[in-house]
């Protein structure tokens, strides 16, 4: 009942983010293609290429096998897998958002208390979901077939990308009926995607010995759809049947619960604070440590494994023809080493500076913050709380990255230093995100965000040749390129913390004079 | 005695809405202060420019003698704050909040936070998370009262407490008063303001239209009179208003400082019996409403 009245409520409160979303996704698609072409421009250097990484464990746990030679084939090996994640992840997030969150926030009671079914919110997200991703199969289907590739594969992998949204709202669906946190809700959901993820990666990590293993999960069904190859259709019913299971399970468990409650009981907390919670460091480290253990741990296992994959493997990939000439670019013939570099950068740099944006950007969200601040406690030193983790836990995940890194290929001091050396670039980004949330009130957010967004456009024109060294150098992670365009020296990781810092403390200056919203 | 909180000709606009138009309040130190308006007049705009969150536009405000946006810090630790919508750490039990926020003050009275605990019927072992409305108002309340501060200023803490917790929460402050510490008591329940407040201030749009204590109050207003006489009075005697009634019950206002001369004057009619009201804070309250 009025179901149609909440799925347009969805559509006012999602207004910019939904096509943000679905849009960033389908650039991404096109973007990878002209890359395709301009990397691996002939089929017998995709052929080259294939052969090589089908002994590369790093590849085949995070990418898959590639279908085919087409230029389509190898985009879809490259950036399939990648599509498949962001889709699961924005559908998990939306359906978080309009069904857990809004219990939480008591929303859901004024909802629940009009003339509105009980299961109305959660097929409202759902219907969106499915929608949106309907949308997402459908531009990148466009974008595929009018960039000359075809229409049953752009179909197959905008299929793919779809079907991996619709999976993770339908595990989100059920995550949320345990739990009564839309965060830990939102967690689980993607810990059971990309482990199911993982599955299939080991699966094709192995070879055909244990290719059943693959067949195992949802995930593994929508990689194998062999989009450009022989598509197989199949598995899209398949796992609309599977994902129509879900959601089943998550009504039936909506039918058995309270409004509010989740079927697992919330655990008790201590009656007493211990001695560690007391001031602004003390309740920064209880409101980040459980995010900050799980990034850390993540950057150990990826660390590692590529540090297991190493660079004697990735060798055979260097010298897969199209990649000399790009080496030559950035400064060096050894295409393995700067290869194997670029994945360290772009993986350090990228998760790092998100990490930071999103941890600086929890001082929004905070809602005890009016409580906390009527202490005597000020805001720079409430605010440096906050900044000391989003500072320290990168600087921690890329020593263990690091060390995984060096234990893996043998190498430590090699490896602590490619991945401790992008950490002032990220302090730079953290140093934004402080400067735009203290100088602007509600637009912070998007201005972090726009920054990271800005670095991002600028790393990838750089590679595509659209945007020239000086420019480039606006970023702060042009600094600590892996390319020889960075000089990484103690001058210039001394400079990019003063950059660091000066950011950080015009944010304090513009907050110490604004109205906080509360 | 000094003032704990002045406020002179205070402005606060938020974008092309003017919430504060400028407001004159006092409370004086060791009165409880009653703070009276209806949603959106500008209680907690007020209570949060007084801690510094909020940046007024123009006017004075002294608190505790200092000022709240400059010296912020140095005043918190002399105050505590219940806000009237209070949100907490979802992931941290109640216990943690009122320790960690006594721990800012520099460490609360323990026993005093057991007891209050006991009082209030609070589990502090639950996380935030799924504590009611109610309940986390209890948390932000023990953490203020447990705490040793001169000053507590509380936006509306009993909006949603059952009744059993209202008279715990009265007799808590009662017990503050006595402790000498200063209050002031942002609230819409009437009845709560008139049973625990020395004075109060009426807040209407943005600016106060009331300030005294209960009687001065009253005596700047009328009395209501209902009286069974033995002839109907003519109109147009003085000091009366709003004179009703037939036969011999007659109804009326009269001015609060003439009511001797109009109860002489009645006597010429021949009372019967008669009964004289002073104004409920209600009706007080809803003179500026009208």
């Amino acid at each position: 009942m009025n179901t149609g009245t909440l799925i347009r409520l969805i559509l006012r409160r999602d207004r910019v983010w939904q096509p943000l979303w679905i849009l960033s996704v389908t650039l991404f698609v096109a973007a990878t293609v002209t890359t395709i072409r301009e990397l691996l421009p002939t089929p017998e250097a995709r052929r080259d290429y294939f052969v090589n990484i089908i002994d590369n464990p790093a590849i085949m746990l995070l990418q898959g096998p590639a279908y085919g030679d087409s230029v389509g084939a190898a985009a879809a090996q490259q950036r399939g897998a990648a599509t498949t994640i962001f889709a699961a992840l924005a559908s998990i997030l939306l359906v978080v958002k309009h069904t857990r969150s809004d219990e939480e926030q008591g929303r859901r009671e004024l909802v629940g208390s009009a003339a509105v079914g009980r299961h109305a919110p959660l097929t409202a997200a759902l219907a969106v979901v499915l929608g949106a991703n309907l949308v997402l199969a459908l531009l990148i289907t466009v974008v595929g077939a009018s960039a000359g590739l075809g229409l049953a594969g752009p179909l197959a992998w905008g299929l793919m990308a779809a079907s991996a949204g619709w999976l993770g709202a339908g595990l989100a669906a059920v995550t949320v009926q345990l739990t009564r946190s839309a965060r830990t809700a939102g967690a689980a959901a993607f810990a059971v995607f990309f482990a199911a993820y993982l599955v299939r990666g080991i699966s094709d990590l192995a070879g055909p010995g244990l290719e059943w293993l693959g067949w195992l999960v949802p995930n593994g069904w929508i990689l194998r759809a062999r989009a450009f190859g022989a598509e197989r259709w199949w598995v899209f019913p398949l796992l609309a049947v599977f994902v129509a299971a879900l959601a089943w399970l998550a009504y039936t468990l909506s039918a058995r619960r309270d409004l509010g409650g989740g079927l697992l009981a919330p655990r008790l907390g201590p009656a007493r604070a211990p001695a560690a919670l007391r001031g602004p460091l003390g309740l920064a480290w209880r409101v980040h440590r459980g995010a900050a253990l799980a990034w850390i741990a993540g950057a150990a296992f990826v660390g590692a494994g590529l540090g297991l994959a190493g660079p004697s493997v990735l060798e055979q990939f260097g010298q897969s023809g199209g990649l000399d000439h790009w080496a030559r670019r950035t400064g060096t013939d050894d295409p393995v080493e700067i290869f194997f570099r670029l994945v360290v950068y772009e993986l350090a740099v990228f998760s790092m500076s998100l990490y930071a944006i999103m941890t600086v950007l929890r001082l929004r969200g905070e809602g005890a913050t009016e409580l906390f601040l009527s202490g005597p406690v000020s805001r720079a030193r409430w605010v440096l709380g906050h900044l000391a983790f989003a500072a320290a836990v990168p600087g921690a995940m890329l020593v263990v990255a690091g060390l995984g890194l060096g234990l893996g290929s043998g190498d430590v001091g090699s490896g602590l230093a490619l991945t401790t050396v992008v950490l002032p670039g990220v302090w730079v980004m953290a140093g934004v995100a402080v400067a735009a949330y203290g100088l602007f009130r509600r637009a912070g957010t998007v201005v972090a965000w726009t920054a990271l967004a800005l670095a991002i456009a600028l790393e990838l024109g750089w590679e595509l040749r659209l945007v020239n060294d000086q420019v480039f150098m606006i970023s702060p992670f042009a600094h600590v390129h892996y390319s020889t365009l960075a000089d990484p020296g103690p001058g210039t990781l001394l400079g990019l913390t003063l950059v660091a810092t000066a950011f950080t403390a015009l944010g304090l200056y513009g907050l110490r004079r604004r109205d906080l919203t509360l | 005695m000094p003032d704990a909180i002045r406020i002179r000709r205070l402005v606060k606009n938020f974008g092309k809405v003017r919430a504060l138009d400028q407001l004159d309040l006092t409370v004086r130190e060791g009165e409880v202060h009653g703070f009276l308006g209806p949603n959106g007049a500008g209680k907690s705009t007020t209570l949060r420019i007084l801690l510094g969150l909020l940046r007024k536009d123009s006017g004075e405000v002294s608190l505790l003698g200092g000022d709240p946006w400059n010296e912020a810090v140095e005043l918190h630790r002399r105050l505590a704050y219940v806000p009237g919508d209070v949100t907490l750490w979802p992931s941290l039990s109640g216990g943690e909040v009122i320790d960690l926020l006594g721990r800012l003050r520099g460490g609360a009275d323990a026993k005093r936070r057991d007891e209050l605990i006991e009082r209030f019927a609070l589990d502090p072992r639950k996380k935030a998370r799924t504590y009611s409305k109610g309940n986390r108002q209890k948390v932000a309340l023990i953490a203020a009262l447990a705490s040793e501060v001169e000053l507590l200023l509380l936006d509306e803490p009993t909006s949603g407490l059952d009744p059993l917790m209202e008279a715990v929460f009265r007799e808590v402050v009662g017990e503050e008063r006595r402790a000498g510490r200063t209050v002031l008591l942002s609230s819409h329940i009437l009845a709560e303001v008139e049973a625990l407040c020395d004075r109060v201030s009426i807040i209407r749009d943005g600016r106060i239209v009331e300030s005294g204590t209960l009687a001065e109050l009253r005596h700047l207003t009328r009395i209501s009179v209902t009286a069974d006489l033995a002839r109907v009075p003519e109109a147009g005697l003085p000091h009366v208003h709003d004179l009703t009634g037939e036969g011999g019950r007659v109804r009326f206002q009269a001015d609060a400082d003439h009511i001797g001369e109009v109860l002489t004057r009645l006597t010429e009619y021949g009372i019967r019996d008669i009964t004289a009201q002073p104004p409920t804070l209600e009706e007080l309250f809803m003179r500026h409403y009208r």
